[in-house]
């Protein structure tokens, strides 16, 4: 019996055993997943540039109110700096904007702050000294810098909620500069939303003239609650109407007339950008403007103060999908080498940040992705955007400052990184691409950007670059890519003088380099609420010398000039048109 | 002797009977086991594979009713619904209920987009969440609805859907077609979101994958690019896979390879109208205008109303400097335009 036992006990455990294994055979078939995808095209490579702020003593912070927790579209703009020589003597100082506060339904005004120059990256902050703190004391946004009395010294347009103040550059107390609100008497109304602006001499009368970005009719009495994720948020710019954009006349005796009717501008456009040159080649400055959540606008100067908008024939409208953007910053530059200005915008996320190629001034075509640009992705909001040649090599590379409006936006950051692009040669045609090691520690760590400005602070002949957030401190850049890779590069500078001061936005200079010819343009406004530095730069890569360099007046007129030294600033000073 | 006789008879009889109750299991075993990898298979939504083993099974017993029965669902829910009509009328004549027989048929209306009385169908899932047909009609009423183009309800239905707590992979699926109504309401981030999720939850989903794919070539093309690149490896919708990682391509500014691959599709399937807007997306980025028109002439005689075509007409005819040309085109556009928006069906109320 034990020993049936025993095979029965042996058949039972065989039975079970086969059928353990036969379970487990036909259970093991664990499911295989892929390896992570990768997430980011992230290089390593030299530092472009470091933080130079806490060095400089500049402490600047544009608040805009969001303690109030209002969630209102006011707060979502932010705030621009300025980089412009106010006290002449020679070097670049910087205006920063302090945007304001928001107390129950009351819109408070917050001063900005100006620091002077000092050299060796120390500034001095002489917001008090120069007036230029009672001058600021609204809610402000950004500025616009141009000499519009033509006295030899720069003047400032600020722009804010419900206001547009012209301060004109005067003898100070103590012997140095200050400044004066003159909008009043220049008869510059000070209403609705004025946000970007520009200048730029029109008609050839020699002062420059105005157009001025207004964005839309927010206001506490039309301030829609809009449900963000969770709690209220920025509403979009569609819930609201797009208030007229202005353009003034200077008339040349301290005053504007505005012309806005008689031109007349479009009625329909969120204005956030405007960026002023000459675009088609014929020596007047025409006008491209990038509102949010509408067509952007192209104005060709007709001459005699006629403009005509041919954002959509020309193709600098919307994407290339035929839809309009929300746009925010503009610039413009020969990127590709063709002597055409080419113009990028930034934009919301979801869309790409527009890159439209010159084709012959007419025409442009949406180039973004061609050009790189669709690799960074749609998950920015762009603002402050500006060309410059980095790191010397003769083409020109970008700087983006990106930062959401939304409080709590989904799929994206409110703080986001800004972008380093670097153009390079890729399949035949420049490309522009992140630059490796992503320029520095600043380039690396997500922020809430707006306002950028290039300016090269301590005229070492390297483009630096400063940066506005919001509510948080703003950043200046030093420009330290000729300690590394692009050590031994050369560059050549220029500081254009209009005769008897006119302006000189519109004027293109171009420079014959080692079989290269290199162009770069006189601009009004650019970037987002930011003013950068006015001075004409070449990069000029390996080149010790250079050849025919060719200033085209706006307006008129021609100089050439001839083996100019390098690493050098030279001022060119306009001559009778016609002359060489 | 006889006690040994006795041992072997004993013996003898206990292996014959091991043998015999091993021969008359074995069936019983295999049948299990067939269930069993077809339960499996459809816990794990592997539809394809779950309706293969049912086949075979079939095969093997073809008067399996609940078989039939399983096997017009999943072909239904494969999209494969003459399968489906076929595997229901069997299971019509081997006698199976006339009530799962009606809703198996409703069923398949709803999945397909046909939605009357969904309202009512929706609200008994809601009442009866534990009800043993609840999964399925939510299924196909989620489904139904993004077929025909209500991003809003399928929501409401896969919301629901989701509160029952299915199992993963049904939980995974559920979560890509929200991916789905949410990049149907434009909402791409949100959208995003849940493709991401979902195959999080699901590696293996090659359609939560492609969907992922897709909207990140848009959104983000350098993490789209892997994804495509492991759908080509496998084989996945080919077709449809390579024309997206075209306009990947496109997208991430490599221009010359995608300028080859297009080629290749449009040799393979050149009258397909999306193929021939694409290739002349990619010559206008390449500055080949020329080469452009002739694909949008194309293009637009098979499709006089595709946007799309009609906005890259627009930019090739800039770019060829025919200015009037151009005019008209943006006169049609923005006709077309007005239209869509015209036509453009609710989606929800806007933020």
């Amino acid at each position: 019996m034990t020993r049936y036992r025993g095979l029965l006990a042996a058949v039972v455990v065989l039975t079970l055993t086969a059928g353990a294994v036969g379970w487990f055979l036909l259970k093991s078939n664990p499911p295989s997943g892929p390896a992570p995808a990768p997430t980011d095209e992230l290089p390593t490579g030299p530092d472009w540039f470091v933080d130079v702020t806490a060095r400089t003593g500049i402490a600047s912070t544009y608040r805009n109110g969001e303690d109030a927790k209002l969630a209102t579209i006011l707060e979502s703009l932010g705030g621009g700096v300025a980089a412009f020589d106010f006290d002449g003597d020679g070097r670049l100082d910087l205006a920063f904007t302090g945007g304001g506060s928001l107390d129950g339904k009351m819109i408070r005004g917050r001063p900005g702050k100006l620091y002077r120059n000092l050299g060796d990256w120390k500034f001095e902050d002489v917001t008090e000294r120069t007036g230029f703190g009672t001058a600021t004391d609204f809610y402000t946004h950004g500025f616009a810098v141009a000499d519009y009395d033509r006295d030899g010294f720069p003047d400032l347009l600020v722009t804010g909620w419900n206001r547009l103040a012209l301060l004109r550059n005067v003898p100070g107390r103590d012997g140095g500069r200050g400044f004066v609100d003159v909008s009043a008497s220049a008869k510059l109304p000070s209403d609705r939303w004025p946000t970007a602006a520009a200048w730029a001499d029109f008609d050839g009368d020699g002062f420059p003239d105005l157009y001025v970005c207004h964005y839309l009719d927010w206001t506490f009495s039309n301030d829609p609650h809009c449900p963000g994720t969770g709690e209220r948020d920025v509403c979009a710019p569609q819930r609201f109407q797009p208030l007229q954009h202005r353009i003034y006349r200077n008339i040349g005796n301290g005053t504007f007339e505005d012309r806005t009717a008689s031109v007349p501008l479009r009625p329909d456009g969120k204005g956030l950008g405007a960026l002023i040159t000459d675009l088609n080649a014929d020596g007047r400055p025409d006008v491209y403007v990038a509102n949010d959540a509408s067509d952007n606008f192209l104005y060709l100067n007709r001459g005699g103060f006629r403009f005509e908008e041919v954002g959509k024939l020309a193709g600098v409208a919307t994407d290339d999908n035929g839809l309009y953007n929300g746009s925010m910053g503009v610039d413009a530059a020969d990127y590709d080498g063709t002597g055409r200005p080419s113009v990028v915008v930034t934009n919301f996320q979801g869309e790409i940040h527009a890159l439209y190629r010159n084709l012959d001034g007419r025409r442009f075509r949406h180039v973004s992705q061609a050009a790189g640009l669709g690799r960074i992705g749609r998950s920015y909001v762009g603002f402050g955007v500006s060309f410059a040649d980095f790191d010397r090599d003769g083409w020109e590379d970008l700087a983006i400052a990106n930062g959401h409006v939304l409080l709590r936006p989904t799929g994206s950051t409110h703080r986001q990184r800004p972008l380093l692009l670097r153009n390079e040669e890729h399949e035949s045609r420049r490309q522009f691409r992140e630059v490796p090691g992503l320029g520095g520690e600043y380039f690396r760590l997500l922020r809430p950007g707006r306002g950028l400005a290039i300016a090269d602070l301590d005229d070492d002949g390297w483009p630096d670059l400063v940066v506005v957030h919001q509510n948080e401190p703003a950043a200046v850049l030093r420009n330290i890519a000729g300690d590394s890779h692009a050590k031994g590069r050369h560059w050549l500078r220029l500081k254009l003088v209009g005769k008897d001061r006119r302006d000189l936005v519109g004027t293109t200079v171009s420079l014959e380099v080692n079989g290269r010819t290199l162009t770069r343009f006189v601009k009004g406004g650019g970037s987002y609420l930011s003013t950068s530095d006015p001075r004409v730069d070449f990069g000029l890569g390996d080149a010790t010398a250079v050849g025919k360099l060719t200033v085209k007046w706006s307006h008129g007129g021609q100089r050439t000039l001839q083996g100019l030294a390098v690493d050098q600033e030279h001022a060119i000073r306009e001559v009778e048109p016609n002359a060489k | 002797m006889a006690r040994r006789l006795s041992r072997r008879i004993v013996f003898g009889s206990v292996l014959g009977a091991v043998v015999l109750l091993g021969g008359l299991a074995v069936p019983s075993i295999q049948r299990f086991r067939r269930l069993d990898s077809i339960r499996d298979a459809l816990q794990a939504r592997d539809l394809a594979t779950a309706y293969a083993l049912l086949n075979d099974h079939l095969l093997r017993e073809p008067t399996d009713s609940e078989a039939e029965l399983d096997a017009a669902r999943t072909a239904r829910r494969l999209d494969d619904f003459d399968a489906a009509d076929r595997h229901l009328k069997r299971y019509e004549s081997l006698g199976g209920s006339s009530e799962e027989i009606r809703l198996e048929r409703r069923l398949r209306g709803s999945q397909a987009g046909s939605l009357d009385g969904a309202s009512g169908a929706l609200k008994f899932c809601a009442d009866h969440p534990d009800h043993p047909s609840t999964a399925l009609m939510i299924e196909a009423l989620s489904r139904g609805f993004l077929a025909a183009g209500q991003p809003v309800r399928a929501r409401e239905a896969i919301e629901l859907w989701l509160k029952r707590d299915p199992p993963v992979a049904d939980r995974a699926y559920a979560t890509a077609l929200r991916g789905r109504s949410l990049e149907m309401q434009a909402d791409v981030p949100a959208a995003i979101a849940d493709y991401r999720a979902s195959l999080a939850m699901d590696p293996r989903s090659d359609d939560a994958r492609f969907a992922l794919a897709e909207i990140l070539s848009r959104e983000s093309p350098a993490e789209a690019r892997p994804h495509y690149e492991e759908l080509l490896n496998k084989a996945y919708r080919s077709f449809e896979v390579r024309l997206g990682f075209v306009r990947c391509l496109r997208q991430l500014g490599e221009l010359d390879r995608a300028a080859a691959k297009v080629a290749e599709l449009k040799r393979e399937r050149g009258e397909f109208v999306p193929v021939r807007v694409e290739a002349a997306r990619i010559a206008l980025e390449q500055g080949r205008a020329a080469d452009a028109e002739a694909d949008l002439v194309f293009a637009l005689e098979r499709a006089p109303r595709d946007r799309d075509a009609h906005v890259q007409m627009v930019r090739c005819l800039r770019d060829l400097g025919r200015e009037a040309d151009a005019r008209k085109w943006i006169e049609r556009l923005t006709a077309l335009d007005a239209e869509l928006f015209r036509n453009l069906p609710s989606t929800g109320t806007k933020p």
